[in-house]
Formats: C-alpha cells, sequence, structure tokens
C-alpha cells in the first residue's frame, strides 16, 4: 500500500492555488488565442493584421495557426498574407 | 509519446483507454495529453477501474465536473471569472502532444504490482495499474479536482491496490 505521500503541501493550499492559477490562466489564453485567431481570419483578417494585433511576427503566428486553419477549410486570405 | 505507449507487451484494454484520452483532450480542446484525460478516459470505462471510480462518485460526469470546478477555482484565484465555452470554440489539432502530467502518471503506476497473477487477469488489472500511477500526484490539477469535489483519494488509492 502506498498512501499519498505525507510531506506534500496541501494541493489546495494558497501556494497551490496561485500556481494553479498560472496553468488555468495559460490554458485559458492558450485556448481564447485558437478561437481568436480563427474568427479573425473566418472574417477576412490577413496573417499580417492578426501578427499586428498580437504584437507578434506574422511568421510566427503563421507557423502556430496555418495547418490548423487549414484543416478547418477557412480560406485564407493571399493579399497581404 | 509517453513510454508505456511504446512497449509492445502493453494490455490491449489499457491501450485503447490510453488511446480514449487523446480524444478527451482534443474534447476539452487541450494542447496536450494530460494526467486529467487520462483519468477521464479511465472514468468512462465499464472495467473493475472505471466502476471503483464510480463508487466514489467518479463516473465520467463526475470526473468532468470536478475537473471543471478547479479550473473555475484556479481562475477565481487570479481574479477570473470562467469564459464561455462558445467564446473557446475553434479548430483543434487532430493530434495534441502528449503532456508532463501523464508521462509522470504513467510512470508511477506500477505494472508489476499484480505479477504473481494470471497474465489475464494482469491485462484486467492493467487500467486499475494506471489509475493509481493518476492518483498518485500529490500536487497539481488531479489531486485538486478530486480535493473539491470531497473524494478521498488516499482510500481511493487503497481501494484499488487492494484488487
Amino acid at each position: 500500500m502506498t498512501p499519498p505521500n505525507q510531506q506534500s503541501p496541501d494541493p489546495t493550499g494558497a501556494e497551490a492555488d496561485d500556481l494553479a492559477a498560472v496553468l488555468a490562466l495559460r490554458e485559458l489564453a492558450d485556448r481564447l488565442e485558437d478561437a481568436a485567431v480563427e474568427r479573425a481570419m473566418r472574417a477576412g483578417w490577413s496573417w499580417t493584421q492578426v501578427a499586428e494585433a498580437l504584437g507578434i511576427s506574422r511568421q510566427a503566428v503563421h507557423k502556430k495557426h496555418h495547418r490548423r486553419l487549414e484543416l478547418a477549410g477557412i480560406e485564407l486570405r493571399r493579399r497581404n498574407a | 509519446m509517453p513510454d508505456r505507449l511504446d512497449d509492445d507487451a502493453l494490455d490491449p484494454t489499457l491501450k485503447q483507454v490510453i488511446i480514449n484520452a487523446i480524444d478527451e483532450a482534443i474534447d476539452r480542446g487541450a494542447s496536450s495529453v494530460e494526467a486529467e484525460h487520462l483519468l477521464l478516459a479511465i472514468s468512462a470505462g465499464r472495467d473493475v477501474a472505471g466502476r471503483t471510480l464510480a463508487e466514489f462518485g467518479l463516473d465520467h460526469d463526475g470526473v468532468d465536473a470536478a475537473l471543471r470546478g478547479e479550473r473555475e477555482r484556479s481562475l477565481r484565484a487570479a481574479g477570473i471569472e470562467p469564459v464561455a465555452d462558445e467564446r473557446l470554440a475553434a479548430t483543434r489539432k487532430s493530434r495534441p502532444i502528449w503532456g508532463t502530467t501523464v508521462r509522470e502518471a504513467l510512470r508511477r503506476a506500477d505494472f508489476t504490482a499484480h505479477r504473481g497473477r494470471a497474465r489475464a487477469e494482469r491485462e484486467r488489472l492493467a487500467v486499475a495499474d494506471a489509475l493509481v500511477g493518476v492518483l498518485r500526484a500529490d500536487l497539481g490539477t488531479v489531486p485538486r479536482a478530486l480535493a473539491y469535489a470531497g473524494v478521498d483519494r488516499a482510500a481511493l488509492i487503497t481501494r484499488l491496490e487492494e484488487l
């Protein structure tokens, strides 16, 4: 029998709450980014415009989302893309 | 891919549960397959592991509610109200990556726990062994979710180890 380690900090204590909030915020930000980029591209935004709004390079946003949005069947804007 | 999946001798039932965990991750818009997705997949099964979870109030709906509750509490700890699922709807990657917590869960699992038993019996209990690996994490999403849901994690582990 292996009971949970009694020396471990409380998983719902104040410190654990702060760390869990970081994880939850990262997960939320990732999901919100996927949804927001997809919504903008469906509305006809270019990669350059999405990148500018996110404050990152066009290459970075393209690399991260291009394949996913192609799978979604979104007609991607080529001009200024 | 978790190291256990490289194992040709891996019990086919457990392999299927691990594959189902990928679908659980995709359904939740997760970019990686984590221990909580393995827990969800195990809770959906009708084998002894799934039945034992259900006895502790953790059928698939119960696990899902516990995990949602944990995320909501964690976001509120940072002053953030939960965002409606509709605003988060997006096309997902077809294949999320393997996360650290699912690797750790399979590493913690003791698949030799029933080595004295017949092969069929060992295979029957392989999912329960993996579940013990998930439950042995003392910190993180799963222990928080179970604590908030009022589940006695130590008692659940003991019960599974007695199988």
